[in-house]
C-alpha cells in the first residue's frame, strides 16, 4: 500500500504508556558523573579533590563552549566512562555539599529580549554551554551558522516523533513564556524575521493543543520519523529548527545568567507505575530517574534516547545533554530472528527509499562493489525497517554497518588516490 | 517491553509470517469451491495426492538430513497452486509428479544450508509437466459436462481452451460471461476470472499480496493486446478475453505474488508487472500450447534482484540530479537576495 501513504511507520502505543503533564523535580542525588566532553572536544578545568560551585564551569572547549556545574561540592575522581552517546570520554565525579540545591528562579516580567544584541545572544550560548537537545549541536554554534546562511524562519522544535516520549511538550506547556523568550532570542540571534513552533500529532490521539496564541503552529505526523518531512519544511521555509529546551535554557541563560545544567526527562513504557516526566540535573544517574517512577520488576535494562533510535545502556550511565527519553525494558533474552520471508515490508516503509534487506544480504555477502549502488550512507537509523520486519531481523544495524564500510571503502579509496 | 539486542527496542507486536501464507489458502477456497462445483471430487484428491507428496518429501528430508520443521505451509500452498494450474481430466498423478520436482528443488536448497534461490518454484514444477507431458497439460475438458470419474485417468468431453481459439482467430461461439465465470476449458483453477479477482481483492486488503505486481502485469497486458491484437475486430474484447482467458490471470495474481519471486521495491514490483503482462502477451503468440505466464514469471523472478537494484540505481541518479538542482536554484535565489539587499544598503 505504500504507493498511497507516505513512507515510515505508525506506531502502536497506548497512551497510558507515554507521560504526560508538567515535568517532576527529581531530589538532589548525593553526587552525579559530569562528562568532561560533549557535543565536541573539550578541556576540564577542575582536579580531583578541588571544590566546584554551583554554576561554575568544569570544562571548556576551544570553541567557548562551556559545561556548567548544576551542585556545588568536591570533586572526585576523574575517570573513563562509556557513554551511549559521548562515546568514551573522561568524567568526573562531583561530591555534593548538602543543601546546595538552589531554587528555580523565574524570569524577570519586565525582561527585554529586544535590548541584547545577536553577538550577545549566541556568546550568552556559548559560555551558559547550552546543547541543542534534538541534534547534540552547540546552539550558539548552530545560531551563528543560520546567520552566515540566511535563514528566515526559526522553529521550535517540540515535534517528538518517537513512542512514550512527551518531554519536548512537557516543557512548552509548563514553560511557554521561557521558550517564547528564548525563540524570540534565537530569532534575532540567527536574523530569522519569522518564528513558529513543530508540533507531532500521534496516531489515534488529538493533536497537541499548547493554548500558545500570535505564534503559528506547525504539525508534523503521525507518520514516524517526521524527520524527512521536517527537513523537506525547513529547506522551504529556510527555517533553523532548535529544540524547546535549548531555547528555555537560552532565556534562562540570557535573562538569569544560568548555565544549562539540567534536562527535562520522560520515562515511559509498561514498566513504570506511573510514566513521568522529570526534571534532573546532568550528571544523575539514569536509575535515580528509573527509581523516581516506581518500577516493581525484578531486572530490566535502560533504553536511553527513545525506544525506536535509543541505545541500551547501563542504569548507572549519567544524565547528559541529549537524552530526553528513557525507556526501562524487560531483562529477557534478545527476540531471536528467523529467516527473512520477502515480504518486502522494511523496503516499503523506509523513509529514505533504501532496500534494507537487499543491503544486508549484500553486506554478509561481503559484495562491497554492489553496496556502494545501494547507498546504505542514505540511512537516518530511524528502525523502521527492524520495527516491521516480521522475522525480526536486525536491518537497522545491518545497514548502519553496511553504511560504514562503504565510507572506509570510499576513505581508503580517497588515501590510495592521494 | 521485551528485550531486543539493539533499536529499535519496540516493534510491530503481531507476526504475520504463517499469516500471509494461511490468507492466500483461504483466497484459494473460492476457486476450489468453483472447480468441485464444475469437475466434481476429482480435484480435491488431485489436490490431496499433491499434498501428501509435498508432505513425503517434507518428511524424508527431515529423516535423511536431520532438517528442522517437518511440513511447511508454504510448501503446502505450492502444491495447491501447481494442482490448480493441471487440468481436471488429467491422470491423478500429473500434479503430484510436478509437485515432486517442485519439492526436490526446495529440498535440495534447505538441505545444503544455502539461501533459497528467489525463483518460482511452481512455475519449475508447471515447466517440467508442460516440457515431459505436453499431451496431459494442454488437453483440456469441457467444464459443466459432468463430474469427471475418480480414476486415475479420467474421459471428459474435450473442448478447445481460450489460447486455441485465439490462435483460431474464431470467436464467434464465445459468451463473455463463461470467461467471468470460469466456463471454459482450461487449466482447472485458472479460468473463473471473477473468482480469482476476488481472490486478488482479498490478499490486497489483507496485505498477504503486493498490488502493485498484478495491477501492473494485467493493465500492461490489457494494453499491449489493444496496440497489438490477435484477432482483428471487436478489440476491446479480445483484449479482455486475453488477460482473462488461460493462465495468465492466475499466473499474475497468485504465481507472481508468491513471497521470494517478486522483487522488493515499490518501483520494481511495478517493472516487474508490467514486464510479465507484456511478455506473456507477446511469447503466448510463439507456443504451441499458448501458456507462456509461468515461462515469463520463472524468468523474471530469477532476475527480480536485479530489477530491485537497477530500479534503485535509477530512481537515486534522478533524486540526486533533482535534488542539486533545487539546491542550486536556491543558492541562486538566495545570491541575488544579498545582492539586492547589499545594493540597496549601498
Amino acid at each position: 500500500m505504500s504507493f498511497f501513504q507516505k513512507k515510515g511507520i505508525v506506531p502502536v502505543s497506548s497512551p497510558d504508556d507515554t507521560p504526560s503533564g508538567a515535568p517532576e523535580k527529581i531530589g538532589m542525588p548525593d553526587f552525579v558523573v559530569l562528562p568532561l566532553s560533549y557535543g565536541g572536544e573539550m578541556l576540564p578545568v577542575v582536579s580531583p579533590g578541588g571544590y566546584l560551585k554551583a554554576g561554575q564551569p568544569f570544562a571548556r572547549a576551544v570553541n567557548g563552549f562551556t559545561g556548567i556545574s548544576p551542585f556545588s561540592g568536591s570533586i572526585g575522581d576523574i575517570r573513563g566512562i562509556r557513554h551511549p552517546f559521548l562515546g568514551s570520554v573522561p568524567a568526573a565525579a562531583l561530591l555534593i555539599s548538602p543543601g546546595s540545591e538552589t531554587s528555580r528562579e523565574e524570569i524577570p516580567p519586565d525582561f527585554n529580549p529586544g535590548a541584547f544584541t545577536p553577538e550577545q545572544i549566541i556568546s550568552s550560548a556559548m559560555v551558559r554551554g547550552i546543547t541543542d537537545e534534538t541534534d547534540m549541536e552547540h546552539l550558539g554554534v548552530k545560531l551563528s551558522r543560520a546567520r552566515e546562511q540566511g535563514a528566515v524562519l526559526l522553529l521550535a522544535d517540540a515535534a517528538e516523533d518517537e513512542p512514550f516520549s512527551g518531554a519536548a511538550l512537557s516543557v512548552l506547556t509548563a514553560n511557554t513564556r521561557e521558550v517564547l523568550t528564548g525563540l524570540e532570542l534565537a530569532a534575532a540571534a540567527c536574523g530569522a524575521t519569522k518564528t513558529a513552533i513543530a508540533l507531532f500529532m500521534r496516531a489515534g490521539s488529538p493533536p497537541p493543543d499548547p493554548d500558545i496564541t500570535g505564534i503559528e503552529l506547525v504539525y508534523f505526523g503521525p507518520q514516524y520519523p517526521c524527520a524527512p518531512e521536517k527537513k523537506r519544511f525547513l529547506e522551504k521555509n529556510r527555517a533553523v529548527a532548535v529544540g524547546v529546551q535549548a531555547l528555555a535554557a537560552l532565556a534562562r541563560a540570557v535573562a538569569l545568567n544560568e548555565g544549562q545544567t539540567e534536562a527535562v526527562v520522560s520515562v515511559g513504557g509498561n514498566l513504570p507505575e506511573k510514566p513521568s516526566n522529570l526534571r534532573a540535573s546532568f550528571g544523575t544517574p539514569l536509575k535515580a530517574l528509573i527509581a523516581h517512577c516506581k518500577i516493581h520488576y525484578p531486572s530490566y535494562s535502560v533504553v536511553a534516547g527513545g525506544s525506536l533510535r535509543g541505545k541500551l545502556c547501563s542504569p548507572e550511565t549519567p544524565l547528559s545533554p541529549g537524552i530526553t527519553a528513557l525507556l526501562p525494558v524487560e531483562d529477557k533474552p534478545a527476540q531471536r530472528s528467523t529467516r527473512c520471508i520477502d515480504c518486502s515490508s522494511c523496503c516499503e516503509v523506509c523513509p529514505s527509499g533504501l532496500l534494507p534487506i537487499h543491503i544486508m544480504k549484500t553486506f554478509r555477502s561481503g559484495n562491497l562493489g554492489l553496496l556502494v549502488h545501494l547507498n546504505p550512507g542514505l540511512c537516518t537509523g530511524c528502525g523502521c525497517c527492524s520495527y516491521v520486519c516480521p522475522s525480526r531481523l536486525e536491518l537497522t544495524q545491518s545497514v548502519r554497518r553496511a553504511a560504514q564500510a562503504v565510507s572506509d571503502r570510499r576513505d581508503n579509496e580517497g588515501g590510495l588516490e592521494k | 517491553m521485551k528485550k531486543y539486542r539493539s533499536a529499535p527496542f519496540f516493534r510491530i507486536a503481531s507476526d504475520p509470517t504463517s499469516g500471509s501464507v494461511v490468507e492466500r489458502m483461504v483466497a484459494l477456497s473460492g476457486i476450489y469451491i468453483l472447480s468441485v462445483y464444475y469437475y466434481g471430487p476429482r480435484i480435491l484428491i488431485a489436490s490431496l495426492l499433491s499434498v501428501l507428496t509435498c508432505a513425503a518429501f517434507s518428511v524424508l528430508c527431515s529423516l535423511l538430513f536431520k532438517n528442522s520443521g517437518l511440513l511447511r505451509a508454504d510448501d503446502i500452498l505450492c502444491s495447491l497452486l501447481l494442482t490448480l494450474l493441471c487440468p481436471a481430466g488429467a491422470n491423478l498423478l500429473l500434479a503430484p509428479t510436478g509437485v515432486s520436482i517442485m519439492m526436490i528443488f526446495r529440498c535440495f536448497w534447505r538441505i545444503s544450508g544455502l539461501p533459497l534461490p528467489k525463483i518460482s518454484h511452481i512455475a519449475v514444477g508447471w515447466i517440467f509437466l508442460a516440457f515431459c507431458f505436453p499431451s496431459q497439460m494442454f488437453i483440456y475438458t469441457e467444464p459443466g459436462s459432468g463430474w469427471l470419474g475418480l480414476g486415475l485417468s479420467a474421459t471428459g468431453v474435450p473442448s478447445e481452451s481460450v489460447a486455441e481459439l485465439l490462435s483460431a482467430g474464431d470467436l464467434s461461439h464465445f459468451e463473455p460471461v463463461n470467461l467471468l465465470l470460469g466456463h471454459l476449458a482450461g487449466p482447472t483453477g485458472a479460468t473463473a476470472a471473477v473468482v480469482i479477482i476476488a481472490c486478488m481483492v482479498f490478499m490486497v486488503v489483507r496485505r498477504s499480496a503486493p498490488w502493485q505486481v498484478p495491477v501492473a502485469a494485467l493493465v500492461s497486458g490489457y494494453v499491449f493486446c489493444l496496440i497489438f491484437p490477435r484477432v482483428s475486430g471487436a478489440l476491446p474484447m479480445t483484449a479482455l478475453i486475453e488477460i482473462c482467458g488461460g493462465s495468465f490471470l492466475f499466473c499474475a495474481v497468485f504465481l507472481a505474488t508468491e513471497p521470494g519471486v517478486f522483487p522488493l521495491s515499490c518501483a520494481g514490483k511495478w517493472v516487474f508487472g508490467i514486464l510479465i503482462g507484456v511478455l506473456s502477451m507477446l511469447l503466448r503468440r510463439f507456443l504451441p500450447s499458448g501458456q507462456a505466464a509461468p515461462v515469463v514469471i520463472l524468468l523474471l523472478s530469477a532476475a527480480a534482484f536485479m530489477i530491485d537494484i537497477g530500479c534503485f540505481i535509477v530512481i537515486d541518479k534522478i533524486r540526486v540530479l533533482a535534488h542539486r538542482r533545487s539546491s542550486s536554484g536556491r543558492r541562486v535565489e538566495r545570491d541575488a537576495e544579498r545582492h539586492e539587499a547589499s545594493e540597496n544598503g549601498d
